[in-house]
């Protein structure tokens, strides 16, 4: 029993410190714990979960706090950085991590019903998901409702697309690719609107309360239970295109049920990842594929121990994250906001370089770009998800190769 | 016209025009076959492998490339096979780029043009 602590406590205490930097994905990390011989193939297999699901819970912080997302918590800035400037932060934050912790119980309540369902509801799905994000896509921009609006975030939303099907499906594209795509369009937008409009940060308010009805926070965390498992499933489709989906068919206008689906999203769908080797007999992460490497095939003893260290390590990040925001908010007042703003694009410019190197940082600022013109012409930015809306719509028709071929011969 | 709007509409096109030629002239990155997993999903990548199964079919060739343990379906479509001055076969080691793909639930490599299937021993 002792082991299971000393593979979740580790794990959860790097899984903090790596999801702080936003843009360092657990992938980068594989090849590092791959080599950790001295952990037991099940232990490592835990400690690998715990760092997964600490670091996706951790990068909720600089997202809402910082402007600074990674690609999986990206979808989170708009609303969270809305609640921040009303000195919401710390209740944007508690959002997300709770609606994170009701999913892993829904999560698993769901998973256990349908467990024995999953393989053949990936192929009766697969066929109908094209029309689901097709509509969903149309639904969005109509959802502006002025002719003039309707127009330009068509616009938006079809130079955001061609963007994505360039960086994922071209050549250039690479492993962490995500992360400038993503940062550029909501990260990096929010922080030069910010400085242009020379936002201040207002004092943070530390209420526990959440001001969001309870009916409220259980369908949303519910509606986010079910989509992250139902990306789970599905390649070429992840968080952020499932929070879009989520938010126009269940119509969560109100940025607080938008991130409790987020942070229910993000977790359901990791859970569903880690497990999928033995749920559907296939990987479907970076992790997953390394809990294959190690463990070969997953036992249901090893599905219970890895669900177990997933709600424990969970637990532990949600109660330390809300402890740091509480310490962290006195320490943003006393800083110049629009300096902080400065020191924050320098350095997600400089992580960029790290991770993907120009042609990443090219990406950054071509879709910081795209993400200010979309608030400048004043459409709302979430059509920039069109860049991973779009290249899943071509991969789902089965047309990719042909608009490779049109576009790139 | 508001200068930020000016700014931010010329470094977009800019940058996607730019994007554009480098995505056009690159060459694909070269994935090991055992490093090929979902995560590659849709994308364009090169990878290399002996062919363990070679099946004409309609047009058609589909291939199975194998190395360091792993294997990977290369399904050639009629409309690449037709451009192929190549004689594939079984034993010959090859270098595949293509669009990764799924299908019923197994991994392929999927080339888009002849000139994507080099032998190359």
């Amino acid at each position: 029993m002792i082991d299971y602590f000393l593979a979740i406590f580790p794990g959860t205490f790097i899984g903090i410190l790596t999801g702080l930097l936003p843009g360092m994905s657990i992938n980068n990390l594989l090849p590092i714990f791959l080599t950790f011989t001295f952990f037991k193939p099940e232990m490592l297999a835990i400690f690998i979960a715990s760092v997964a699901v600490s670091q996706l819970l951790t990068n909720f912080f600089p997202s809402i706090f910082l402007g600074a997302p990674s690609s999986e918590t990206s979808i989170s800035v708009l609303p969270g950085h809305k609640l921040l400037l009303e000195g919401r932060g710390y209740e944007a934050l508690k959002l997300c991590l709770s609606g994170a912790i009701f999913s892993v119980v829904f999560s698993l309540i769901l998973i256990f019903i349908l467990s024995s369902f999953f393989k053949d509801f990936y192929y009766t799905l697969r066929p109908y998901v094209f029309y689901l994000i097709f509509f969903v896509s149309i639904f969005m921009i109509l959802s502006e409702k002025q002719r003039k609006k309707i127009f330009f975030s068509l616009i938006i939303f079809l130079l955001a697309g061609f963007i994505g099907i360039i960086v994922l499906n071209s050549p250039l594209s690479s492993s962490n690719i995500l992360f400038p795509m993503l940062s550029g369009f909501f990260g990096l937008s929010t922080l030069i609107i910010s400085l242009k409009e020379e936002s201040f940060l207002p004092k943070q308010k530390i209420d526990e309360k959440l001001k969001i009805k309870k009916t409220d926070f259980v369908k949303s965390s519910l509606l986010g239970s079910i989509f992250g498992l139902i990306v789970g499933f599905l390649p070429a489709v992840g968080v952020s295109q499932a929070a879009v989906i989520a938010q126009t068919l269940a119509k969560l206008g109100d940025p607080r049920n938008f991130l409790v689906t987020i942070g229910a999203i993000s977790i359901a769908n990791e859970i569903f990842s880690l497990n999928s080797l033995y749920l559907v007999n296939n990987p479907r992460s970076g992790a997953s594929v390394a809990i294959q490497k190690i463990l070969l095939e997953i036992s249901f003893q090893n599905f219970i121990t890895i669900v177990a260290s997933i709600l424990i390590s969970s637990s532990l990040t949600t109660v330390f994250i809300l402890f740091f925001a509480k310490k962290f908010h006195k320490l943003l007042l006393k800083v110049n906001y629009s300096i902080l703003n400065i020191v924050i694009i320098l350095f997600i410019s400089s992580l960029v370089f790290i991770f993907t190197s120009f042609i990443g940082l090219l990406v950054f600022f071509t879709c910081g770009a795209v993400g200010i013109l979309a608030a400048e012409i004043n459409v709302r930015r979430s059509h920039c998800m069109g860049c991973l809306l779009v290249p899943s719509m071509i991969f789902f028709y089965g047309a990719t190769n042909s608009v490779l071929s049109f576009l790139f011969s | 016209m508001r200068k930020i709007l000016i700014v931010s509409s010329a470094i977009a096109i800019f940058g996607i025009c730019l994007l554009f030629y480098l995505a056009k002239t690159s060459k694909p990155n070269f994935v090991p076959l055992n490093e090929i997993d979902s995560t590659y999903v849709g994308k364009t990548i090169s990878t290399s492998g002996r062919i363990v199964l070679a099946n004409y079919n309609k047009g058609n060739i589909f291939l199975i490339i194998y190395d360091k343990n792993s294997s990977i379906g290369v399904p050639i479509f009629s409309n690449v096979v037709k451009y192929l001055t190549i004689n594939l076969k079984k034993g010959q080691k090859i270098v595949v780029s293509g669009i990764v793909d799924e299908y019923k639930g197994k991994l392929q490599i999927v080339p888009r043009k002849a000139s994507d299937i080099k032998v190359v021993e």
